[in-house]
């Protein structure tokens, strides 16, 4: 016979394991999502400091005519309005390299900002999802710790039921029908602390050979673990005669 | 963030997973024991100087355990010998199990005259359940012990004791090659036998009134069957059925004003009621076969006899005016003798199952047959008032002797004569006699 309680809790397993399932499922695309979508942006700052590196490649092929200009300034050392020109032009050149190697130097500082940047959102990410990890796994500890729990919890039950069943001097007038309910506060060694009537069957001799026979089954056996303990510090007994 | 919020609620739901398993367990239990309640009797304290002939505890202890819903617990177990509610510690009879605790004392107040005293005690809860005080003769001290176990027993079952109570019972002896008969009165455990009749020729069928002020019975001391009725108290008799033929099976109606008989004046065995004011007979079979042993209903409004009118002896049940036969057994070739339970749900009946006479019942509400008893030539079984237990008939190595059943069959108890046979006991209603106070 199962217990119309231990069916409720064995129902709220599954009843309470869908949500945190949901929750964790959820969690678990947004991870994936945000993970996604950290290594997208990294992988854009990946591509633009390329860009910036050839472009700067472009700037300095830039630079190298000016040295065979030099070599026509040797060629034609008297040209002065030339020369005045190629040195313009050298100066603007020179300007303009100052320039780019600046902006080379800005983009560069940029570059690793963002790649900084792009770390640490992934660093965070993989954090994050470290966490997620690590918070799964704690809940699936606690998940299996529960099933054992209730398996266990389902043994000592089994246990309690026959040491009781066995105490219980049943009266003949306690025909199938009559129902008591005894709530019973239990101390660790499994004394009887209290059994109280909480629901009584309307005959007083019904109700008394019911708190004996828990009275009588103490030590009940119940689990020295503590946390499994707590299960039963307090229990009902639902007396319910069958024929 | 939002991870951590989404963290937050798992967390929830899980506490309110562990919440939910951390209501209190049910654990439901549909079997019990089907033994007796233990009881621990301490052996009562005694005070003066005649140390009385009777056991009050032995005799209370003899009793709950015959009517089977008790287990009384070995002294030799007990931690202690409490003889007062003060030297009571509850720690001592938890330990050996015992539910109940029985306590008690007899003091000596004068020669031949007792104060019994007794406590009974729930054990689990600490409680004093019953304590009561009397002041009796010694002649009255099995009846003080009786009354005490009817109280145990109404106290711990719910149900009345049917201890202070007597048995009616027929003895066989056999002295100088002639027989000798005694209707014998004696209290519910057998003890204390005095003689209401005693006869060289049989003596049957004896019933009491339902005041259990009188017996009616069958005696054939002119030779032939004839039913006389006397006073329990002071054996005055008179003569009730002397027709030609057999007078027997007498049966009082629950009112007591009428008296069923079988009798064959009119040339077969057929039942009769007779009103005992006018002594008016009614017929109430017409049937070739043998009707006879009839029994009232608790409401007095039918009737259960035996008939052979199928060929063989069956129970069959009609209405007090004869009306609305009907057949109630169907099992086996010999069902008869029966007898209404005090709430009119069953019968006993006399079985013959595997070629053996056993008592068995007969529940009316659905027609099953539940055979009670092993022993052979099992016979004329009756109801204590309170229909916990029967009372019947059996035979130990070819002697008759008495015998007690529960109703459930489980427990069975055989009663010790020192002389001859017995046989036809009957079970007398309730009956107060004694005065108790508290």
């Amino acid at each position: 016979m199962v217990v119309t309680q231990a069916i409720r809790i064995s129902h709220d397993h599954p009843e309470g394991g869908i949500k945190p399932f949901a929750y964790s499922l959820a969690i678990h695309l947004m991870i994936v999502a945000l993970v996604g979508l950290s290594f997208h942006w990294s992988a854009s700052n990946q591509i633009l400091p390329q860009h910036i590196i050839k472009a700067v490649i472009v700037e300095q092929g830039a630079t190298e005519p000016p040295k065979e200009e030099k070599k026509t300034e040797e060629v034609k050392p008297k040209e002065d309005s030339k020369q005045k020109k190629i040195e313009q032009e050298k100066a603007r050149e020179l300007e303009k390299k100052k320039q780019t190697l600046a902006e080379e130097k800005k983009r560069k500082a940029l570059e690793v900002k963002k790649k900084q940047e792009a770390e640490k959102r992934r660093k965070q990410a993989e954090q994050s999802l470290q966490e997620m990890l690590q918070q799964e796994e704690a809940e699936a500890q606690q998940a299996a710790k529960a099933a054992q729990a209730a398996s266990l919890v389902d043994q000592y039950k089994v246990a309690i039921r026959q040491k009781v069943s066995r105490n219980w001097v049943r009266p003949p007038a306690a025909r199938s029908g009559l129902q008591c309910m005894v709530r019973v506060r239990l101390v660790p060694s499994g004394e009887v602390l209290e059994a109280k009537v909480v629901r009584s069957s309307g005959d007083t001799v019904f109700d008394r050979s019911v708190e004996n026979a828990v009275y009588k089954a103490a030590p009940l056996p119940i689990p020295q673990d503590t946390e499994l303990f707590d299960f039963f510090r307090e229990i009902e007994f639902l007396f319910s005669p069958e024929d | 963030m939002k991870t951590r919020l989404i963290g937050t609620s798992i967390g929830l739901a899980l506490l309110l997973w562990f919440n939910n398993a951390m209501a209190i367990l049910t654990i439901e239990i549909t079997q019990g024991v089907e033994k007796g309640l233990p009881i621990a009797i301490v052996p009562f304290a005694w005070e003066g100087a005649n140390k009385p002939a009777h056991d009050i505890a032995q005799i209370v202890e003899v009793d709950l355990v015959r009517s089977g819903r008790f287990t009384s617990l070995s002294p030799k177990d007990f931690l202690s010998y409490p003889q007062k509610d003060t030297d009571v510690d509850f720690k001592d009879w938890r330990l050996i199990k015992a539910e109940a605790l029985l306590i008690g004392s007899v003091r000596e107040l004068k020669p031949g005259r007792y104060q019994v005293e007794f406590r009974l005690f729930d054990v689990f809860k600490k409680a004093q359940l019953a304590g009561y005080r009397y002041v009796v003769g010694s002649e009255m001290l099995r009846a003080a012990a009786h009354q005490i176990s009817d109280i145990v027993y109404e106290k711990l079952t719910g149900e009345p004791g049917a201890f202070s109570t007597r048995i009616a019972y027929v003895t066989k002896e056999v002295s100088n090659r002639t027989h000798i008969y005694k209707l014998q009165i004696a209290d519910s455990d057998g003890y204390g036998p005095v003689t209401a009749v005693k006869s060289k020729e049989p003596l049957m069928s004896p019933a009491w009134s339902p005041d259990g002020q009188k017996l009616a019975y069958v005696s054939f001391e002119r030779k032939r069957s004839m039913v006389y009725v006397q006073n329990v108290a002071d054996g005055k008799r008179q003569m009730l059925a002397e027709f030609e033929g057999i007078n027997s099976a007498p049966a009082w109606s629950p009112d007591g004003r009428r008296m069923a008989l079988t009798l064959s004046k009119d040339g077969n065995a057929e039942i009769y009621i007779m009103e005992l004011a006018t002594r008016a007979l009614r017929r109430l079979t017409r049937n070739s076969a043998i009707d006879t042993e009839p029994a009232w209903s608790p409401d007095g409004r039918q009737l259960v006899f035996t008939s052979d009118r199928v060929g063989q002896p069956q129970i069959y049940r009609m209405n007090a005016d004869g009306s609305g036969v009907e057949r109630l057994t169907f099992e086996g070739s010999y069902n008869a003798r029966p007898s209404y339970s005090a709430d009119g749900k069953t019968l006993a009946l006399v079985t013959l199952q595997g070629g053996r006479y056993h008592i068995g019942t007969l529940q009316l509400d659905n027609l099953a047959l539940q055979t009670l008893t092993d022993t052979q030539l099992d016979e004329s079984p009756s109801f204590a008032p309170n229909g916990r237990m029967l009372l019947y008939a059996t035979e130990i190595r070819g002697k008759g002797v008495l015998a007690s059943v529960s109703a459930d069959g489980r427990t069975r108890h055989t009663y010790r004569f020192e002389m001859g046979e017995v046989r036809e006991p009957a079970w007398s209603p309730y009956n107060q006699q004694l005065r108790y106070k508290e």
